[in-house]
Protein backbone atom coordinates (compact mmCIF):
# COMPACT_ATOMS: atom_id res chain seq x y z
CA UNK A 1 0.00 0.00 0.00
CA UNK A 2 2.80 2.51 0.85
CA UNK A 3 4.51 1.86 -2.07
CA UNK A 4 1.54 2.16 -4.34
CA UNK A 5 0.59 5.29 -2.69
CA UNK A 6 4.87 6.59 -2.64
CA UNK A 7 4.83 5.25 -6.65
CA UNK A 8 1.37 7.47 -7.22
CA UNK A 9 3.06 10.92 -5.64
CA UNK A 10 6.55 10.22 -7.35
CA UNK A 11 4.17 9.81 -10.55
CA UNK A 12 2.38 13.13 -9.62
CA UNK A 13 5.58 14.47 -9.57
CA UNK A 14 6.96 13.21 -12.57
CA UNK A 15 3.80 15.13 -13.95
CA UNK A 16 4.72 18.60 -12.64
CA UNK A 17 7.96 17.95 -14.07
CA UNK A 18 6.56 17.27 -17.67
CA UNK A 19 4.60 19.68 -17.20
CA UNK A 20 7.35 22.58 -16.41
CA UNK A 21 8.74 20.91 -19.64
CA UNK A 22 5.64 21.36 -21.53
CA UNK A 23 5.89 25.13 -20.46
CA UNK A 24 9.40 25.51 -21.50
CA UNK A 25 8.00 24.30 -25.02
CA UNK A 26 5.20 26.46 -25.01
CA UNK A 27 7.67 28.85 -24.45
CA UNK A 28 10.20 27.94 -27.40
CA UNK A 29 7.21 27.87 -29.53
CA UNK A 30 5.94 31.39 -28.81
CA UNK A 31 9.50 32.59 -29.43
CA UNK A 32 9.97 30.73 -32.55
CA UNK A 33 6.33 31.83 -33.88
CA UNK A 34 7.05 35.38 -33.33
CA UNK A 35 10.06 35.46 -35.19
CA UNK A 36 8.32 33.11 -38.28
CA UNK A 37 4.87 35.97 -37.97
CA UNK A 38 7.27 39.27 -38.04
CA UNK A 39 8.81 37.14 -41.34
CA UNK A 40 5.70 36.71 -42.95
CA UNK A 41 4.94 40.31 -41.94
CA UNK A 42 7.95 41.50 -43.50
CA UNK A 43 8.54 38.89 -46.63
CA UNK A 44 4.93 37.91 -47.22
CA UNK A 45 6.23 34.43 -47.32
CA UNK A 46 3.51 31.54 -47.75
CA UNK A 47 6.56 28.99 -45.84
CA UNK A 48 7.10 31.36 -43.11
CA UNK A 49 3.35 31.66 -43.11
CA UNK A 50 3.37 28.04 -42.29
CA UNK A 51 5.34 27.85 -39.23
CA UNK A 52 3.85 30.66 -37.67
CA UNK A 53 0.09 28.73 -38.18
CA UNK A 54 2.44 25.53 -36.76
CA UNK A 55 3.79 27.27 -33.84
CA UNK A 56 0.81 28.95 -33.36
CA UNK A 57 -0.98 25.33 -32.53
CA UNK A 58 1.85 24.21 -31.05
CA UNK A 59 2.44 26.80 -28.43
CA UNK A 60 -1.33 26.43 -27.43
CA UNK A 61 -0.49 22.26 -27.27
CA UNK A 62 2.05 22.40 -25.02
CA UNK A 63 0.87 24.97 -22.76
CA UNK A 64 -2.77 23.51 -22.39
CA UNK A 65 -0.82 20.11 -21.97
CA UNK A 66 1.32 21.96 -19.18
CA UNK A 67 -1.15 23.56 -17.61
CA UNK A 68 -3.16 20.11 -17.45
CA UNK A 69 -0.23 18.58 -16.53
CA UNK A 70 0.57 21.07 -13.45
CA UNK A 71 -3.14 22.80 -12.42
CA UNK A 72 -4.64 19.71 -10.82
CA UNK A 73 -2.04 19.11 -8.34
CA UNK A 74 -2.88 22.62 -7.25
CA UNK A 75 -6.44 22.32 -6.65
CA UNK A 76 -5.76 18.83 -5.13
CA UNK A 77 -3.27 20.63 -2.70
CA UNK A 78 -6.22 23.32 -2.03
CA UNK A 79 -8.74 20.75 -1.33
CA UNK A 80 -6.96 18.58 0.46
CA UNK A 81 -8.82 19.39 3.74
CA UNK A 82 -12.04 19.15 2.39
CA UNK A 83 -14.19 16.35 3.27
CA UNK A 84 -14.11 13.03 1.66
CA UNK A 85 -16.85 13.14 -0.68
CA UNK A 86 -16.18 16.78 -2.04
CA UNK A 87 -12.31 15.03 -2.55
CA UNK A 88 -14.13 12.25 -4.24
CA UNK A 89 -16.48 14.28 -6.54
CA UNK A 90 -13.45 16.96 -7.60
CA UNK A 91 -11.41 13.92 -8.77
CA UNK A 92 -13.94 12.43 -10.82
CA UNK A 93 -14.30 16.44 -12.57
CA UNK A 94 -10.41 16.80 -12.30
CA UNK A 95 -10.15 13.50 -14.48
CA UNK A 96 -12.88 14.35 -17.02
CA UNK A 97 -11.87 18.14 -17.42
CA UNK A 98 -8.09 16.37 -17.66
CA UNK A 99 -8.34 14.30 -20.57
CA UNK A 100 -10.78 16.81 -22.33
CA UNK A 101 -8.36 19.52 -21.75
CA UNK A 102 -5.36 16.45 -22.83
CA UNK A 103 -7.41 15.93 -25.86
CA UNK A 104 -7.89 19.42 -26.89
CA UNK A 105 -4.24 19.89 -26.65
CA UNK A 106 -3.18 16.99 -28.89
CA UNK A 107 -5.81 18.57 -31.22
CA UNK A 108 -3.37 21.11 -31.41
CA UNK A 109 -0.39 19.55 -31.76
CA UNK A 110 -1.43 17.14 -34.16
CA UNK A 111 -2.90 20.43 -36.15
CA UNK A 112 0.57 22.09 -35.54
CA UNK A 113 2.60 18.91 -36.69
CA UNK A 114 0.42 18.57 -39.74
CA UNK A 115 0.99 21.96 -40.98
CA UNK A 116 5.18 21.67 -40.20
CA UNK A 117 4.87 18.34 -42.09
CA UNK A 118 2.56 19.86 -44.94
CA UNK A 119 5.63 22.77 -45.49
CA UNK A 120 7.60 20.08 -46.30
CA UNK A 121 5.39 18.11 -48.43
CA UNK A 122 5.15 20.61 -50.47
CA UNK A 123 8.42 20.87 -51.11
CA UNK A 124 8.98 17.35 -51.97
CA UNK A 125 5.96 17.17 -54.05
CA UNK A 126 7.15 20.17 -56.66
CA UNK A 127 11.41 18.61 -56.08
CA UNK A 128 10.57 14.92 -56.90
CA UNK A 129 6.50 14.55 -57.49
CA UNK A 130 6.53 12.31 -54.29
CA UNK A 131 3.33 12.27 -51.73
CA UNK A 132 3.91 12.67 -48.36
CA UNK A 133 4.14 9.70 -46.00
CA UNK A 134 1.10 7.61 -45.29
CA UNK A 135 -0.09 7.09 -41.79
CA UNK A 136 -1.52 3.44 -41.53
CA UNK A 137 -0.35 2.37 -38.48
CA UNK A 138 -2.74 3.65 -35.87
CA UNK A 139 -3.19 0.40 -32.93
CA UNK A 140 -4.61 2.42 -30.60
CA UNK A 141 -8.33 2.86 -30.04
CA UNK A 142 -8.33 5.77 -27.51
CA UNK A 143 -8.82 9.50 -28.96
CA UNK A 144 -5.98 10.91 -27.09
CA UNK A 145 -3.84 7.75 -28.74
CA UNK A 146 -5.11 8.33 -31.56
CA UNK A 147 -4.31 12.04 -32.07
CA UNK A 148 -0.54 11.65 -30.59
CA UNK A 149 -0.11 8.50 -32.90
CA UNK A 150 -0.64 10.74 -35.98
CA UNK A 151 1.08 13.58 -34.78
CA UNK A 152 3.65 11.16 -33.99
CA UNK A 153 4.26 10.07 -37.38
CA UNK A 154 4.10 14.38 -38.65
CA UNK A 155 6.80 14.55 -36.31
CA UNK A 156 8.77 11.73 -37.72
CA UNK A 157 8.16 12.94 -41.14
CA UNK A 158 9.06 16.28 -40.52
CA UNK A 159 12.24 15.25 -38.99
CA UNK A 160 13.11 12.92 -41.18
CA UNK A 161 12.90 15.87 -44.35
CA UNK A 162 14.81 18.41 -41.94
CA UNK A 163 17.55 16.09 -42.13
CA UNK A 164 17.42 14.96 -45.76
CA UNK A 165 17.69 19.42 -46.33
CA UNK A 166 20.65 18.63 -44.03
CA UNK A 167 22.34 17.03 -46.35
CA UNK A 168 22.27 18.77 -49.08
CA UNK A 169 22.99 21.65 -47.61
CA UNK A 170 25.46 20.52 -44.50
CA UNK A 171 24.58 24.09 -42.16
CA UNK A 172 24.73 23.36 -38.87
CA UNK A 173 21.04 24.85 -37.71
CA UNK A 174 19.23 22.42 -39.97
CA UNK A 175 21.00 19.81 -38.03
CA UNK A 176 19.87 21.06 -34.64
CA UNK A 177 16.63 21.56 -35.96
CA UNK A 178 16.79 18.09 -37.10
CA UNK A 179 17.51 16.40 -33.36
CA UNK A 180 15.33 19.05 -31.93
CA UNK A 181 12.49 16.99 -33.52
CA UNK A 182 13.76 14.15 -33.66
CA UNK A 183 14.19 13.83 -29.86
CA UNK A 184 10.73 15.27 -29.49
CA UNK A 185 9.79 12.48 -31.35
CA UNK A 186 12.23 9.92 -29.49
CA UNK A 187 10.93 11.23 -26.28
CA UNK A 188 7.05 10.73 -26.57
CA UNK A 189 7.88 6.74 -28.37
CA UNK A 190 9.48 5.97 -24.92
CA UNK A 191 6.50 7.79 -22.82
CA UNK A 192 4.51 5.31 -24.46
CA UNK A 193 6.73 2.19 -23.87
CA UNK A 194 7.02 3.77 -20.43
CA UNK A 195 3.39 3.66 -20.18
CA UNK A 196 3.75 -0.56 -19.65
CA UNK A 197 5.62 0.22 -16.41
CA UNK A 198 3.41 1.60 -13.11
CA UNK A 199 4.35 4.53 -11.10
CA UNK A 200 8.10 6.44 -11.92
CA UNK A 201 9.82 3.74 -14.39
CA UNK A 202 13.76 4.96 -15.58
CA UNK A 203 11.53 5.22 -18.78
CA UNK A 204 9.77 8.05 -18.19
CA UNK A 205 12.80 9.82 -16.77
CA UNK A 206 14.03 8.98 -20.10
CA UNK A 207 11.66 10.41 -22.00
CA UNK A 208 11.87 13.65 -19.67
CA UNK A 209 15.57 13.95 -20.51
CA UNK A 210 15.20 13.56 -24.43
CA UNK A 211 12.32 15.67 -24.53
CA UNK A 212 14.44 18.39 -22.88
CA UNK A 213 17.21 17.79 -25.18
CA UNK A 214 15.00 18.02 -27.92
CA UNK A 215 13.09 21.58 -26.98
CA UNK A 216 16.85 22.63 -26.11
CA UNK A 217 17.96 21.59 -29.77
CA UNK A 218 15.04 23.51 -30.77
CA UNK A 219 15.77 26.58 -29.09
CA UNK A 220 19.38 26.66 -30.13
CA UNK A 221 19.18 27.75 -33.58
CA UNK A 222 16.64 29.94 -32.91
CA UNK A 223 18.31 31.85 -29.90
CA UNK A 224 20.29 33.72 -32.49
CA UNK A 225 17.49 35.47 -34.35
CA UNK A 226 15.79 38.20 -33.02
CA UNK A 227 12.75 39.22 -33.74
CA UNK A 228 13.26 42.14 -36.55
CA UNK A 229 10.55 44.72 -36.76
CA UNK A 230 10.87 46.03 -40.17
CA UNK A 231 7.99 48.02 -42.01
CA UNK A 232 5.17 45.92 -43.14
CA UNK A 233 5.74 45.24 -47.10
CA UNK A 234 2.61 44.16 -49.31
CA UNK A 235 4.33 42.99 -52.81
CA UNK A 236 1.25 41.12 -53.97
CA UNK A 237 2.22 37.81 -53.65
CA UNK B 1 16.64 19.68 -63.41
CA UNK B 2 15.37 22.93 -63.08
CA UNK B 3 15.24 24.63 -59.80
CA UNK B 4 11.84 25.64 -58.50
CA UNK B 5 11.52 29.77 -57.75
CA UNK B 6 9.12 30.59 -55.56
CA UNK B 7 7.54 34.40 -55.42
CA UNK B 8 9.01 35.58 -52.84
CA UNK B 9 12.46 33.78 -54.83
CA UNK B 10 11.98 35.82 -57.80
CA UNK B 11 10.92 39.21 -56.11
CA UNK B 12 13.86 38.86 -54.15
CA UNK B 13 15.97 38.23 -56.98
CA UNK B 14 14.51 40.94 -59.20
CA UNK B 15 15.68 43.35 -55.98
CA UNK B 16 18.63 41.94 -55.76
CA UNK B 17 19.31 42.47 -59.44
CA UNK B 18 18.84 46.11 -59.22
CA UNK B 19 20.85 46.36 -56.29
CA UNK B 20 23.86 44.64 -57.74
CA UNK B 21 23.34 46.34 -61.38
CA UNK B 22 22.92 49.75 -60.11
CA UNK B 23 26.19 51.48 -61.59
CA UNK B 24 26.40 54.94 -60.57
CA UNK B 25 23.19 55.78 -59.17
CA UNK B 26 21.62 55.56 -63.02
CA UNK B 27 19.31 52.63 -62.29
CA UNK B 28 19.01 49.46 -64.14
CA UNK B 29 16.94 48.99 -67.30
CA UNK B 30 14.19 46.57 -67.75
CA UNK B 31 16.39 44.66 -70.32
CA UNK B 32 18.76 44.17 -67.86
CA UNK B 33 16.86 43.38 -64.95
CA UNK B 34 14.93 40.27 -67.33
CA UNK B 35 18.48 38.71 -68.31
CA UNK B 36 19.75 38.84 -64.52
CA UNK B 37 16.51 37.88 -62.63
CA UNK B 38 16.05 35.33 -65.67
CA UNK B 39 12.16 36.17 -66.20
CA UNK B 40 10.02 36.70 -69.43
CA UNK B 41 9.23 40.42 -70.45
CA UNK B 42 6.05 39.40 -69.48
CA UNK B 43 6.50 38.27 -65.73
CA UNK B 44 9.40 41.08 -65.60
CA UNK B 45 7.01 43.98 -65.82
CA UNK B 46 4.29 42.65 -64.28
CA UNK B 47 6.22 42.21 -61.01
CA UNK B 48 7.83 45.36 -61.48
CA UNK B 49 4.59 47.32 -61.48
CA UNK B 50 4.22 45.34 -58.03
CA UNK B 51 7.30 46.23 -56.58
CA UNK B 52 6.74 49.79 -58.00
CA UNK B 53 3.12 50.05 -56.80
CA UNK B 54 4.87 48.56 -53.09
CA UNK B 55 7.43 51.01 -53.02
CA UNK B 56 10.23 48.75 -53.22
CA UNK B 57 11.66 50.34 -55.81
CA UNK B 58 11.24 53.25 -57.68
CA UNK B 59 10.92 54.22 -61.59
CA UNK B 60 13.25 56.98 -63.00
CA UNK B 61 13.40 58.31 -66.12
CA UNK B 62 17.39 58.53 -67.46
CA UNK B 63 17.78 60.05 -71.23
CA UNK B 64 14.03 59.05 -72.11
CA UNK B 65 14.54 55.49 -70.65
CA UNK B 66 12.53 53.64 -68.09
CA UNK B 67 14.99 52.52 -64.87
CA UNK B 68 14.41 51.21 -61.56
CA UNK B 69 16.23 51.95 -58.41
CA UNK B 70 16.06 50.44 -55.21
CA UNK B 71 14.14 52.43 -52.48
CA UNK B 72 15.41 52.57 -48.99
CA UNK B 73 11.92 50.14 -48.20
CA UNK B 74 13.20 47.78 -50.82
CA UNK B 75 16.73 47.43 -49.27
CA UNK B 76 15.07 46.75 -45.89
CA UNK B 77 12.94 44.02 -47.77
CA UNK B 78 16.20 42.44 -49.16
CA UNK B 79 18.04 42.54 -46.11
CA UNK B 80 14.83 41.09 -43.88
CA UNK B 81 14.46 38.51 -46.57
CA UNK B 82 18.06 37.48 -45.99
CA UNK B 83 17.97 37.05 -42.54
CA UNK B 84 14.24 34.95 -42.88
CA UNK B 85 15.56 32.88 -45.15
CA UNK B 86 18.13 31.21 -43.18
CA UNK B 87 15.63 31.35 -40.43
CA UNK B 88 13.26 29.25 -42.55
CA UNK B 89 16.38 27.14 -43.82
CA UNK B 90 17.07 26.30 -40.20
CA UNK B 91 13.34 24.12 -40.55
CA UNK B 92 14.88 22.93 -44.06
CA UNK B 93 12.49 24.89 -45.65
CA UNK B 94 13.32 27.58 -48.43
CA UNK B 95 11.51 31.25 -48.69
Amino acid sequence: MIIVLGSYFVFAEYKIIEGLLYLIGSFIGYRILRIAREGYRNTRSPTLLRLTISFIALTIGFFITGFTYMFPRFLYLTFQYDILQLRLEFLGISIALTSLFLIIAASFELFGYFVLALGHGIKSYRKSLLAPAAFGFLTTISVLSILKSISFVFLLYGSFETFISYLESKKRPILFMFLGFSSLAAGEFIRWMALFYSGLSPLMIASILVKLIGFIMLYTPVSSFNTYKGEENNVGI
Amino acid sequence: MSVYRTQVKIVADVLTSINDGNEGESGLGITRIIQKANLSYARATKIITRLVDSGLIEQVTIDNNQRYILSHKGIEYLRSHSDFADFAESFGMKL
